[in-house]
């Protein structure tokens, strides 16, 4: 759907972006993430072609992205905004007429979000007088309008209460079913654990990780185990006297759970072979680093290189 | 006591060392002086001698007039009382600025002194002509003591009118057209420039910018917003004029009819008094003299009202959108009002040098300053609405289509520029503006 090769953006001697590119599938949500001031800000305005790049080349289905995309192209930045004095409908209208809807189009569409949304009495009131949740669902509205088959999202849950988070989720995922394909940049790691099935990690204007999230969680697998038992905790941690670490245990007199770290040289059969005979184990699960931990763990890593 | 020492100590730190507050108080006084100043300099572009013939029909003048000669007038009755086409002839070849004729009868009706100059000599020179030769027709109805009655002295005593042969306009109605035109300008560029600005500073404080540069280009944004803004004001230049026309003839009909009235008052009075009688034809005569001039006046504002309604908005649309591309790129250069002063300063300067030009251009509308105020794009688009009406446009018509060249051509290099400040500035938030960023910014590559 969308290729980023090798782009570079400069602003004045300060480099934001250094040979990045990203392949974003069709109908895939797609996670960018990094700290701030990393790059993502200024990767999706190149996508959206508010800025363009010093070098490299940006693809849409396979052509070179040019202005006419942007009627397919739907956004929502990071930083919210309307015209403070104009009237909801007013500016819903205007907005969506500048995405290339025409006027009766636009309106259709408006009243049936408005109606989704349950806000049809916002219509005539003006935008200063509604709250920051309220604008945000208008923000969403405008930015969807036009159904485009690119959205990009930057922090879309920032602002909402959780019920009004949970329904732009589902209203997200339900784009993507309808053929949508979705970036979104994000601090919030377990909406992208939730909603991503790629990423791309951005640290100091390079990329430095890119995939699967499934992929990635396994590359960054720690063998770690989770283990709940009943028993003795001094025969537990007898029974793993060598060949295994235990990271951390809560539990009081006899049921406990514990986390393993195995060494390189053992398995999850060794561990089960060596406690069996000491307690009564009751579940194992394996614990699959978190994207949060795979985000610190990397770019921690970078930092200690540089 | 420490506490507030703090706060003082902050709040006035906070301030002085603000690059607006250095500027403010750099320029302030140069800006309060300017005021001043520019008078002068207006009056000393036009420090020449000028040089008046004295033509005298009435034979009572002519041999007083060298007694009021100064540094700037000096009087002379080189040519006699010949035919006007010969003197006319004389004139044209000679250094004189100007001739004045003097009526015969200038000693009991003073209407007709008619001036034929080259170069408009000026207010000021006018102004002194007219109060010497009142001062001599005083001291003539002196010299006349009891001979006189008092009908005939209160015509002796009314104000001198003078007459200007090769211009058709008076004096008076030029100087208003010209001001008025000049501060209407500067209204409504700085009105509408700094809408302008509020509007880019509105949608990128908003961050509304970026969801609708995700749609259009910066430039069709900020065109479309100077553009709009544009059409605002010229909507409003339309409806001032027309109001402007209704008033003026409803006020025409009111004068009018006020100052019949106002005769008819005078004459009751007069003749309850028993000190003078007036014929009917005389009451007539009163009647309409403040009709005819008022209708004068009205032909005057008629014939100026193409040449005007024409410039102003070439002007206008010039003028602001030369202004207007600096607002925005200050609107887009800054996160706050407060921001906007350090910018906001020198911007406004030319315009306000502008208008003290402007107002007081009368003094001497074809001095180096108009000329070139009238032809500098900063200036030009105040000050030569303020110059037009004392111009004659079948030679001085080049002045005017250079101005519009200038104006245009400057608007298209500054808009460029401000557009470059524009693309870059409305995507950076929380960064303190400096002349220094703008700079960088305009290396930038979008």
């Amino acid at each position: 759907m969308l290729k980023v090769d090798n782009i570079d953006k400069f602003y004045g001697d300060y480099q934001a972006l250094s040979n990045v590119s990203i392949f974003i599938p069709e109908k895939c949500i797609y996670g960018l993430l990094g700290p701030n001031g990393a790059g993502k800000t200024s990767l999706l305005r190149i996508i959206n072609q508010i800025t363009a790049p010093d070098s490299g080349t940006i693809t849409l289905h396979g052509q070179p992205l040019e202005r006419k995309h942007c009627d397919i192209i739907g956004y929502l930045p990071e930083e919210r905004g309307l015209y403070r004095k104009m009237k909801v409908g007013e500016q819903a209208m205007y907005l969506a007429q500048l995405k290339g809807l025409d006027k009766a189009e636009a309106k259709k569409r408006l009243l049936r979000w408005f109606d989704k949304f349950e806000i049809t009495s916002w219509w005539n009131r003006k935008v200063e007088d509604l709250s920051k949740g309220m604008q945000q669902k208008i923000q969403f509205i405008v930015t969807v309008i036009h159904e485009p088959k690119l959205l990009i999202l930057d922090e879309p849950f920032s602002g909402f209460d959780p019920i009004n988070a949970e329904l732009i989720k589902n209203e997200i995922l339900q784009l993507r079913k309808e053929g949508a394909t979705i970036i979104f940049s994000t601090h919030n790691m377990k909406s992208v654990e939730e909603m991503c099935d790629k990423i791309a990690l951005i640290h100091r204007s390079k990329k430095i990780l890119e995939g699967k999230v499934e992929t990635i969680k396994n590359k960054y697998r720690a063998d770690l185990y989770e283990i709940a038992f009943e028993g003795n905790m001094i025969s537990f941690t007898t029974a793993l006297w060598a060949g295994y670490t235990l990271v951390k245990h809560e539990g009081e007199k006899t049921s406990f759970k514990a986390t393993i770290k195995c060494d390189s040289n053992q398995s999850i059969n060794d561990l089960l072979a060596a406690l069996l005979p000491a307690v009564k184990i009751k579940s194992v699960i394996e614990v699959l680093p978190s994207m949060n931990d795979i985000f610190i763990q990397k770019v921690r890593e970078i930092n200690e290189q540089n | 006591m420490s506490k507030i020492k703090l706060i003082i100590g902050r709040e006035y730190w906070t301030r002085v060392r603000k690059p607006s507050f250095i500027i403010m108080s750099v320029l302030g006084p140069l800006l309060i002086a300017s005021t001043f100043i520019i008078p002068l300099l207006i009056k000393a572009s036009n420090f020449k001698t000028m040089y008046v013939q004295v033509v005298d029909y009435s034979h009572v003048i002519h041999q007083n007039m060298r007694y009021y000669n100064s540094d700037h007038v000096v009087y002379l009755t080189d040519y006699a009382d010949g035919e006007f086409n010969k003197i006319a002839d004389k004139f044209q070849h000679s250094d004189d600025t100007a001739v004045v004729f003097i009526p015969a009868h200038f000693m009991s009706i003073p209407n007709d002194v008619t001036i034929f100059h080259k170069d408009h000599p000026g207010i000021n020179t006018i102004t002194k002509l007219k109060k010497d030769l009142q001062d001599i027709r005083v001291k003539y109805a002196v010299k006349q003591g009891s001979n006189i009655n008092l009908v005939e002295l209160d015509k002796m005593l009314q104000k001198v009118d003078v007459k200007f042969y090769n211009e058709g306009t008076a004096l008076e109605v030029k100087i208003f057209l010209g001001v008025a035109a000049g501060i209407l300008m500067y209204i409504l560029i700085m009105l509408y420039g700094v809408q302008v600005m509020r509007g880019v500073m509105e949608e990128k404080t908003n961050r509304i910018v970026e969801v609708i540069i995700s749609s259009v280009k910066p430039l069709q944004l900020l065109y479309g917003k100077i553009i709009g803004i544009a059409l605002t004001g010229l909507t409003q230049f339309i409806i001032l004029i027309s109001l402007l026309l209704i008033l003026i003839t409803s006020a025409k009909s009111l004068f009018v009819q006020n100052s019949v009235e106002k005769a008819h008052q005078q004459i009751t009075a007069l003749q309850t008094q028993g000190q003078v009688t007036m014929t009917n034809d005389e009451t007539e005569q009163k009647q309409s003299v403040s009709e005819e001039e008022l209708t004068q006046y009205m032909a005057d504002l008629g014939a100026l009202a193409p040449r005007m309604l024409l410039c102003f908005p070439l002007f206008f649309i010039g003028g602001y959108l030369l202004y207007s591309s600096f607002y925005a790129a200050i609107g887009a250069a800054v996160d706050s009002e407060t921001e906007t002063q350090q910018f906001v300063l020198p911007v406004t300067i030319p315009i306000i040098a502008g208008i003290l030009i402007a107002t007081n251009l009368f003094e001497n509308p074809n001095g180096d300053l108009a000329f070139w105020t009238s032809l500098i794009p900063l200036t030009s688009p105040i000050v030569m609405l303020a110059r037009l009406p004392f111009m004659d446009l079948s030679t001085q018509w080049w002045e005017v289509l250079l101005a519009i060249v200038l104006l245009y051509a400057t608007f298209i290099f500054t808009t460029k520029l401000a557009a470059k400040i524009y693309r870059t500035g409305i995507l950076m938030y929380g960064q303190k503006a400096s002349y220094r960023s703008i700079i960088k910014w305009l290396r930038y590559k979008n």
